[in-house]
C-alpha cells in the first residue's frame, strides 16, 4: 500500500464568510461559526450542494464529548441534511481549522475516532493466497478533509480518501504544516 | 439475584440449545433491571442477549447453506456480522465470545460468487433518536450516540424523512443484502455459481465446527477441455475469449484448486 496515493493537497481560496453567505447562515448566528477552532462544511452531491457527509453528526457528538476545541457546523439550525452514500466508507466530511494551533488537536480527535469506529470490524479478512479478496471484505475506508492555513497564512486543502490503516499519514502532513514547514509538502499535491 | 450470564453463555454452542427460551428468560430479567434503573446490569444483558442472538444466527446460517438456500444463508450471515460489530463497539468481553464466529462469517462471504451490489443513495432530511425519540439537531445534542447501549437499548437512527436520490452499482455495500439479481415477469432467478459454497457444505456437518479452506493454483492443458475454442469463454473464468486470455499463456489454463480443512467430529 503507498499512503501517498490516497492524500492530495491542494491550495484552497474559499473563505468561511463566503461559505457562510452560500449557507445563508443568518447574519445573527454567524458570529458563533467565525469564532469557532474548528468549522464543518457541507460535502454536496448532485442537487443537494449544501448536504453533509453522513459520519459528520456523530462525529460531532464525539467531539464534543472529549470538548478539546470550539466545534461549529456551517448551517443554519433548521437546514441541517445529511447524505447518506452507497458504499461501506466512512465518511467524515470537510473540516475548516481556524488556526495551525488547532491541527494537532483536532488531529488527535479525529484519528482516535476513526480507530475507535474501525475497531469494532477488525480484525480484518485476511486475504487467501491465489485469491482476490472481495471488495466487500477488504479493510474498512475512510475519507475526510480538513482545510488548515499554514505558516504564512495560505489555506491548504489535505484530504484523505483510503483505508484506514493509512491515516497516519495525515497526521505527520497536519504536524509538518503547524510547524511552519508547509514548503516540505510534496505528498500527491495537485497543482492549479 | 441476578442471572449466572457465564454459565449461559457457556452452554449456547451444545447440540440442539434452546436460544428462544434464554432469549425470553433474558428479556424479562432485562425489562427489570431497566425498570430498577440498574443502567449497568440492563447493559450487561444486552451483550449477552447479542451474544446469544449471533449464536442462533450463524446456527440458523448453517441450517439455511445445508437447504442449499444460498442466498437466505448470506442475508443471515450479514445479521450475524451486524450484530457483532455493535457488540465489539460496546463490549470487549463480548467480543471475545464471538470473534471466532465472525472469522468464519467473513471466511463464508469470500466463498459467495456475488460481485456487485444495489446500493441506494439518500438525502436525509429530518432524523430522531430511538432511545429518547428526540429529533436529531446539530447544535442540540441529545446525549444518545448512534451504535452505543444506553440502559440495554441500542442507539439508532429513525429516519423520518428522506428523498431518494439514485440507486449505484458497487463492489462495497453498506447493505450486503442488496446483491444484483436479474428478473422478469416470473420473479427473481439466481443464476449464481455456488460451487465453492457447496464444496464447503460437503465437508462442513456442524455449525461451531471450525474449518478453513487454502487455494493452489495449477495449469492445465487445453485437450482437458473438451469442445474448447478460441471463440470459448475461457475456462479460468476471467470472462475473456480463450484466444484472449489463457491461450496466450505458455504454461496453460489457469485453475485453483481449493482445499477445505474441517475439524474432524467426536
Amino acid at each position: 500500500m503507498n499512503v501517498n496515493d490516497y492524500i492530495t493537497i491542494r491550495p484552497y481560496t474559499k473563505s468561511i464568510e463566503e461559505w457562510m453567505e452560500d449557507m445563508e447562515i443568518p447574519v445573527g448566528e454567524r458570529g458563533q461559526i467565525a469564532g469557532a477552532d474548528v468549522v464543518a462544511f457541507p460535502v454536496g452531491y448532485r442537487d443537494c450542494e449544501q448536504a453533509f457527509a453522513t459520519s459528520l453528526y456523530d462525529f460531532l457528538a464525539y467531539a464534543r464529548e472529549r470538548d478539546l476545541f470550539k466545534i461549529e457546523v456551517c448551517c443554519p439550525e433548521d437546514g441541517f441534511t445529511e447524505l447518506e452514500l452507497c458504499s461501506a466508507k466512512k465518511r467524515l466530511g470537510k473540516f475548516f481549522l481556524a488556526s495551525t494551533i488547532t491541527g494537532t488537536i483536532f488531529w488527535g480527535v479525529v484519528s482516535e475516532y476513526i480507530y475507535d469506529q474501525a475497531k469494532p470490524i477488525l480484525p480484518q479478512f485476511s486475504p487467501i493466497e491465489n485469491v482476490r479478496t472481495p471488495q466487500y471484505l477488504e479493510a474498512p475506508e475512510v475519507s475526510f478533509s480538513i482545510v488548515i492555513p499554514d505558516s504564512l497564512g495560505n489555506k491548504q486543502e489535505i484530504t484523505y480518501d483510503g483505508p484506514v490503516e493509512g491515516i497516519d499519514k495525515m497526521g505527520e502532513i497536519i504536524k509538518t504544516l503547524t510547524n511552519g514547514n508547509g514548503s516540505e509538502l510534496h505528498i500527491g499535491e495537485v497543482k492549479e | 439475584m441476578e442471572m449466572d450470564l457465564n454459565y449461559i453463555l457457556a452452554k449456547l454452542r451444545s447440540d440442539g440449545y434452546d436460544y428462544d427460551a434464554t432469549l425470553g428468560s433474558i428479556k424479562s430479567e432485562k425489562q427489570a433491571a431497566q425498570d430498577a434503573g440498574d443502567e449497568l446490569y440492563a447493559n450487561q444483558l444486552w451483550a449477552a442477549e447479542t451474544i446469544i442472538k449471533i449464536h442462533q444466527q450463524f446456527v440458523k446460517t448453517f441450517e439455511l447453506l445445508k437447504a442449499g438456500r444460498y442466498y437466505e444463508a448470506w442475508c443471515e450471515a450479514e445479521q450475524v456480522e451486524i450484530n457483532i460489530q455493535f457488540l465489539a463497539s460496546n463490549s470487549q468481553e463480548g467480543w471475545g465470545n464471538v470473534k471466532d464466529i465472525y472469522s468464519r462469517v467473513r471466511q463464508l462471504q469470500s466463498l459467495y460468487p456475488y460481485k456487485f451490489f444495489a446500493s441506494y443513495v439518500m438525502h436525509v432530511k429530518k432524523e430522531k433518536c430511538s432511545i429518547c425519540g428526540k429529533e436529531r439537531s446539530i447544535h442540540n445534542f441529545c446525549g444518545h450516540r448512534i451504535g452505543k447501549v444506553y440502559n440495554g437499548e441500542l442507539c439508532c437512527n429513525i429516519v423520518t424523512d428522506a428523498e431518494l436520490k439514485g440507486i449505484d452499482i458497487v463492489e462495497n455495500p453498506v447493505h450486503k443484502y442488496s446483491v444484483l439479481f436479474p428478473s422478469d415477469a416470473e420473479g427473481r432467478h439466481d443464476y449464481y455459481d455456488y460451487t465453492l459454497v457447496e464444496g464447503l457444505m460437503k465437508y462442513w456437518s456442524k455449525p461451531f465446527q471450525f474449518w478453513k479452506y487454502v487455494v493452489r493454483k495449477v495449469f492445465k492443458q487445453k485437450a482437458e477441455f473438451p469442445g474448447l475454442t478460441n471463440e470459448s469463454y475461457c475456462p479460468c473464468g476471467s470472462g475473456k475469449s480463450y484466444s484472449e486470455c489463457c491461450a496466450l499463456n505458455a504454461e496453460g489454463i489457469k485453475h485453483w484448486i481449493y482445499t477445505f480443512m474441517v475439524e474432524p467430529i467426536d
